[in-house]
């Protein structure tokens, strides 16, 4: 199965335009994006996301809380997730990598590549399992 | 004039009475003296009317008489004084510092204890000022005056001016000896006057209160250093036994005054090692430091110790070590770096926004560009490139510094890792024209490393060199077999580092202009990661230059003695980062494993 639909949080709102024109542009997905967790977790059931992409830090729910909010849904149980950091120490990373996230973004990230990298992992991932 | 020398008893007589001229008007001071001597010889005053009214004959037989009797008796009298002067003179020469000095304040004479406790002889000073004795600034100025920090009294002009208008002057005094050495005194200034008023000259009596000054000064030293939050350890050199502490070093030991008794230094910690201790010192002993210092640990936390030498009053030579606390700087320091954490990770959130919408921009997705926007978006996304590598190098600096960053060490082939670096730098080489070449590696050599972090150093030093190469020249990486080493160079062949930037070359933000002039775009801070690197894997760092010839950085790392084929090379990780250039931390996926 192709890699099509993205749902994107981040509570930056330019980040969120980078990564849309890098996703929508370059990589030809299609993308949903959330300002936050709550948000999000509206947002999710009707979208019905193939990959979740999350920012680590943000106020209210971090990313890694919302994702184990989506995977206490049956339906988002088995979607993968990319987590997107500024935060740059690896013992801090390694953790969300043990706990099944695909990979780790690290920010600043550049938009002619994410597309591809996001692709790779996606891949790796399918053939995995 | 016999009596002259009662009347001057204090004033100047003394020791000297003999050196005195008697003036002509003594006489006249006789029956004064003799009423106030009466009291001394009231018998012998009282038998001499007596005698007189006694007489019958002749008037003046009687008057002969009496004058010889009156002249006997003056005779015993004035014996009787002399005896007593002698006496007073000899006791006030014995117990006191005595000089005489003319009204100009120059030396006349000066008495055994004057000159054993100046260090100055009666030859030395005769003719002299007596201002030699006080402190004076070379343009005659009193120092207590310009000092302002000795009582001003003491000033030679004050007690001159005293002394001059007919004034006793009396009071503390702190003088110099011939030697420098300060000398405390109490002193009583007397000047003497001769009949017709003029002032001829000045005696002055001194008593050495040097010992009592020293020992007051040395009482409150000690109370001063006991309210001192630091520690004050002072400490025989030759026997290391403790002499003092003051109350917040007796705090740390958990000792009272009295436990110090027949202790030693090495006593006031578990962990205190004699010989390590000596191999800290040794600077001091031989004079190439004057002062030495460490940061370790104690049972009570983190300290950092200043150790010297110096004399003390008896001239014996003790270790004064003066020992901080430095717990609560070590605090602050991992609030500093969490800090710097936060402020790197807060600039990489707006840094990922302008990096992403230039690179965008300059992709052309967005929309054509003219060539000048192009240029200027081109000046715009290398610069927020250089301020991204900026924030990371800080925020592993602060990481080094604040030693929170624990490496995991691994096995790892140098010559693999070494053929490693050259591939993932060659991308940079290429950009600037110059060749990566590495040199023959002589077998196996294995050390225990972070490789990532090592291929920072690499990254660093091999990026460092090619920009300082001209175009078209090769720069050459290898191994050498140093002892208990392996040393690892970079080679290039351009300008060279020139003389004036060599010692502060390792130092945070240090960029120098190469010997060419030139200075290359960096951060400044890359020399001193490598070193930190370096340190944090026994290791060091150098470089040796020879401008417009060839330049070596290099660092060697303890050698591994292990059979090579138990050795795991991780080194895959880093190829895929041979594009990104500089920084092995810029892999931007880290994959599950």
């Amino acid at each position: 199965m192709a890699l099509k639909k993205i749902l994107h949080v981040d509570d930056d709102q330019d980040i969120r335009t980078i990564t849309q024109m890098s996703l929508e542009m370059v990589g030809g997905f299609e993308l949903q994006q959330c300002a936050s967790g709550k948000e999000a977790l509206i947002v999710a059931p009707q979208f019905q996301p193939d990959l979740l992409l999350l920012d680590v830090m943000m106020p209210e729910m971090s990313g890694e809380e919302l994702w184990h909010k989506l995977m206490e849904m049956p339906e988002f149980a088995a979607t993968p997730a990319i987590f997107m950091t500024a935060k740059v120490e690896k013992s801090f990373l390694t953790h969300l990598l043990v706990d099944g996230a695909l990979a780790i973004v690290e920010k600043p990230f550049d938009p002619m590549e994410l597309s591809q990298q996001i692709t790779e992992a996606w891949t790796a991932h399918r053939n995995a399992a | 004039m016999k009596f002259s020398k009662v009347n001057m008893i204090g004033a100047s007589a003394l020791f000297l009475n003999s050196t005195f001229p008697t003036s002509a008007g003594a006489e006249e001071a006789g029956p004064d003296v003799l009423v106030n001597m009466s009291a001394l010889a009231p018998s012998l005053w009282l038998a001499v009317p007596a005698f007189g009214l006694c007489m019958f004959g002749s008037w003046a037989t009687a008057r002969r008489l009496q004058n010889r009797k009156y002249r006997q008796s003056t005779r015993l009298l004035q014996r009787r004084f002399d005896k007593e002067i002698r006496l007073l003179d000899s006791a006030i020469d014995q117990h006191s510092i005595v000089s005489i000095a003319d009204r100009d304040g120059n030396f006349i004479k000066v008495n055994k204890n004057f000159e054993d406790a100046f260090g100055y002889s009666n030859d030395d000073l005769a003719g002299q000022s007596i201002s030699v004795l006080y402190d004076m600034a070379e343009d005659g100025t009193d120092m207590a005056d310009v000092t302002g920090n000795a009582d001003p009294q003491c000033s030679f002009s004050e007690v001159h001016h005293a002394v001059s208008s007919g004034k006793v002057w009396s009071g503390e005094q702190t003088l110099r000896r011939a030697n420098g050495e300060l000398i405390y005194v109490m002193s009583t200034v007397l000047p003497h006057f001769d009949d017709d008023g003029n002032h001829v000259q000045t005696v002055s009596l001194r008593s050495d209160i040097t010992q009592k000054r020293t020992s007051e000064i040395q009482r409150q030293l000690t109370r001063m250093l006991d309210e001192l939050q630091d520690e004050v350890f002072l400490y025989e050199v030759d026997t290391l036994n403790i002499s003092y502490l003051n109350k917040s070093a007796l705090a740390r030991c958990d000792w009272t005054v009295e436990d110090v008794v027949g202790k030693t230094i090495a006593d006031t910690s578990r962990g205190f090692s004699i010989p390590a201790f000596r191999q800290h010192v040794a600077p001091l002993m031989d004079g190439s430091r004057d002062v030495v210092s460490i940061e370790t640990r104690h049972e009570k936390g983190p300290v950092e110790v200043k150790t010297r030498i110096f004399t003390d009053p008896s001239g014996k030579k003790v270790f004064l070590s003066v020992l901080r606390d430095t717990s609560e700087r070590k605090e602050l320091q991992v609030v500093k770096m969490d800090t710097m954490a936060r402020v790197s990770h807060e600039l990489r959130t707006p840094l990922t926004s302008i990096k992403g919408a230039l690179r965008l921009i300059q992709s052309g997705v967005a929309g054509k560009l003219t060539p000048e926007l192009q240029g200027m978006i081109d000046i715009a996304a290398r610069n927020s490139d250089r301020l991204l590598l900026m924030v990371d190098d800080i925020l592993i600096l602060e990481k080094m510094n604040a030693n929170k960053a624990k490496f995991e060490m691994q096995k790892t082939n140098l010559k693999a890792f070494l053929q490693d670096a050259v591939s993932i730098n060659q991308g940079f080489g290429d950009e600037l024209g110059v060749r990566f070449v590495m040199d023959d590696v002589p077998g196996q050599p294995m050390i225990s490393g972070n490789s990532d972090r090592l291929m920072q150093v690499m990254t660093n030093l091999m990026s460092n060199a090619a920009k300082y190469s001209p175009k078209g020249t090769d720069v050459r990486v290898g191994i050498e077999d140093k002892d208990d080493n392996w040393r690892v160079y970079v080679t290039d062949f351009g300008p060279g580092v020139p003389e004036s930037a060599r010692a502060t070359i390792f130092d945070s933000f240090t960029q120098f202009a190469a010997a060419d002039g030139t200075t290359r775009s960096g951060t400044g801070l890359g020399l001193q990661i490598c070193r930190k690197i370096v340190d944090l894997h026994d290791g060091r760092i150098s470089f040796r230059s020879e401008p417009g010839k060839q330049t070596t950085f290099y660092f060697d790392l303890p050698k591994l003695s292990t059979p090579p084929d138990l050795v795991v090379v991780s080194t895959a990780n880093q190829a895929r980062s041979a594009q990104t250039g500089r920084s092995t931390e810029k892999s931007d996926l880290v994959r599950k494993a």
